[in-house]
């Protein structure tokens, strides 16, 4: 599902003495089947724009597409709930979400509700589970017994059970240890090209940006002020520090060994450094 | 050096479960240490905090702050010694204003009227957020809400500063800034503080005087940043992450480069880097 912003504005409480304005001027397109990430600093606009994604909120100015669907200002929310079955939202701590009495129960609940039976929402949950590595020894469990990982797993499957088109993930791996973050990227990863799946990642790591990112949007004072591959935005670094943003370790490390006067041509993950470096210290480079 | 925190043969069961979530750990903390415990989720760091103020009562084993024993009948005697920060800022916020925020522990305590004005933005200004003071806590930023957590803290003037994952939910800047704070505040008090952080984050780990390497309830290291870190393999079989620095000297032995086996920092690697370059 291909998603494009045109001129998108969006207004608190409009037309009242407390508008205040979310969003101004954006401009954007995320591309059909491509990981896409959205950076800026918190309250830069990209979780106000992320509602919008879902029909969550209603833009007050411009107009959206996200596939077939136009919205406009005038659309009314009910207008959006065939096009809200297409798409998945993982908020932050999903796992505040969980409710059921059991696992299955609990992920059961997205296709129940979007009209699939009994025997399909169940068949569905388990594919669900068993992508997110969730045993089926746990099915039977209560959510509220599981680790945080595991919690966090759960809430995931939740939204993958409605075998959504578009996977909106909101700082999907924040409060994890390295090891759980890990394994959430890796099946981001995976998922989004097996299913040919259109990835949005909302993320403060640049890290899985210069790592999965095929296209970076990157938002400041409510609107977009960059858009591009992960190699162009990480280019400038002035311009991110400016901005408040981080640039990936690996091009941290390289841009403070060619202050030494040790220049290597642009990377951004480790692989590539330690290939340039291995290089220049004589070793045998490309070892993977 | 002076111990402060004490524990000894400590075991901790949480009820219905088969395992425990500490086994027979034993631990020595001295006054005006800074310690990271470090552990994958579900290690046990947390458990091990929440028995330091009687939040949960070992099952085995002893625990004194103080020289005081961590009991029923101490517990408010321990609780004004040691302070606690949590992940969730949210969680912990009851007073309509900043200034009520930090007030609310100190009223519970009964402290004077006076006292209490001074304390609270003393306590305030120890971590910049005085201009706050008259605003409501839901309005500011996870880093703010964070900084006024510490100043609740503070403003009890407690002995030990536990810090419970605290910087997981704030953005790369408020986590660096937050960092910073316990930087400063740990220069200024000196050995009048102990701050004890329970942290994902290698960044903070790396701040402190020395790292704990908590899995499945054990106590598995104890030793300077430098030491802990320098063990690559060992932090990723425990689910830990491995500083950059470390990241790289792997990666380029497994390239064929004799890199030094001992822990480089960032700063380190780099100069190592051009140094070896230069002279090829």
């Amino acid at each position: 599902m291909a998603i494009n912003f045109n001129q998108v504005g969006f207004t608190y409480q409009l037309n009242t003495p407390f508008a205040t304005q979310g969003l101004h001027d954006v401009n954007f397109t995320m591309p059909e089947g491509k990981f896409t990430a959205v950076i800026g600093h918190t309250g830069s606009g990209k979780s106000t724009m992320v509602q919008h994604l879902d029909g969550l909120v209603i833009p007050t100015a411009g107009e959206i597409t996200i596939a077939e669907q136009r919205i406009v200002p005038t659309t009314k929310p009910k207008e959006l709930n065939k096009m809200r079955a297409h798409v998945g939202l993982v908020f932050q701590f999903p796992e505040a979400q969980l409710f059921e009495q059991t696992v299955l129960k609990d992920v059961m609940f997205g296709p129940k509700n979007f009209g699939k039976t009994a025997t399909e929402a169940e068949a569905a949950a388990k594919r669900a589970l068993r992508t997110v590595g969730m045993a089926e020894k746990y099915d039977e469990r209560s959510p509220f017994e599981l680790s945080g990982g595991q919690m966090r797993r759960v809430a995931i499957a939740g939204v993958l059970a409605m075998e959504p088109d578009l996977l909106i993930l909101d700082e999907p791996t924040a409060g994890l240890d390295p090891a759980g973050q890990e394994e959430l990227m890796t099946l981001f990863a995976r998922l989004q090209k097996e299913r040919h799946l259109t990835v949005v990642l909302i993320t403060h790591q640049m890290e899985y940006v210069a790592q999965y990112a095929d296209h970076v949007v990157v938002f400041e004072g409510g609107t977009v002020v960059k858009e591009g591959t992960p190699a162009k935005i990480f280019d400038d670094v002035a311009w991110l520090q400016e901005k408040q943003l981080d640039v990936p370790i690996a091009k941290q490390f390289a841009d403070k060994l060619a202050t030494k006067g040790v220049t290597l041509d642009a990377v951004l993950d480790i692989d590539a450094l330690a290939d340039q470096l291995a290089e220049q210290l004589g070793g045998s480079a490309h070892v993977h | 050096m002076t111990p402060i925190i004490e524990l000894s043969h400590v075991t901790y069961s949480y009820p219905n479960s088969d395992t425990p979530a500490l086994k027979d750990l034993s631990l020595t903390i001295n006054q005006g240490e800074w310690v990271a415990i470090i552990g994958h989720n579900g290690s046990g760091k947390s458990t091990l905090a929440k028995l330091l103020n009687y939040l949960l009562a070992p099952t085995a084993g002893d625990i004194t702050i103080a020289g005081t024993s961590v009991t029923e009948e101490n517990m408010w005697a321990i609780r004004d010694m040691v302070g606690m920060v949590f992940q969730n800022p949210d969680n912990q916020f009851v007073g309509a204003t900043v200034a009520d925020d930090v007030a609310f522990g100190l009223e519970n305590r009964g402290i004077a009227r006076d006292e209490m004005i001074t304390r609270v933005q003393a306590a305030l200004t120890e971590v910049q957020m005085a201009a706050f003071a008259d605003r409501e806590p839901a309005r500011l930023s996870g880093g703010q809400k964070q900084r006024v957590a510490i100043a609740s803290v503070l403003a009890i003037q407690p002995k030990i500063l536990i810090l419970d994952e605290a910087t997981a939910m704030l953005d790369p800047k408020g986590r660096r800034e937050m960092i910073a704070l316990v930087h400063e505040l740990k220069t200024r008090m000196g050995d009048e503080l102990t701050v004890l952080s329970i942290t994902h984050d290698i960044e903070e780990a790396a701040s402190a005087d020395r790292v704990v390497v908590i899995n499945d309830g054990d106590l598995i290291e104890t030793g300077a940043p430098a030491q802990v870190f320098a063990n690559a393999d060992k932090l990723r079989e425990f689910g830990l992450a491995v500083p950059f620095a470390e990241q790289l000297k792997e990666k380029l032995r497994e390239r064929g480069i004799d890199v030094p086996a001992s822990y480089l920092t960032t700063e380190g690697m780099v100069d190592w880097l051009w140094q070896s370059i230069s002279t090829k």
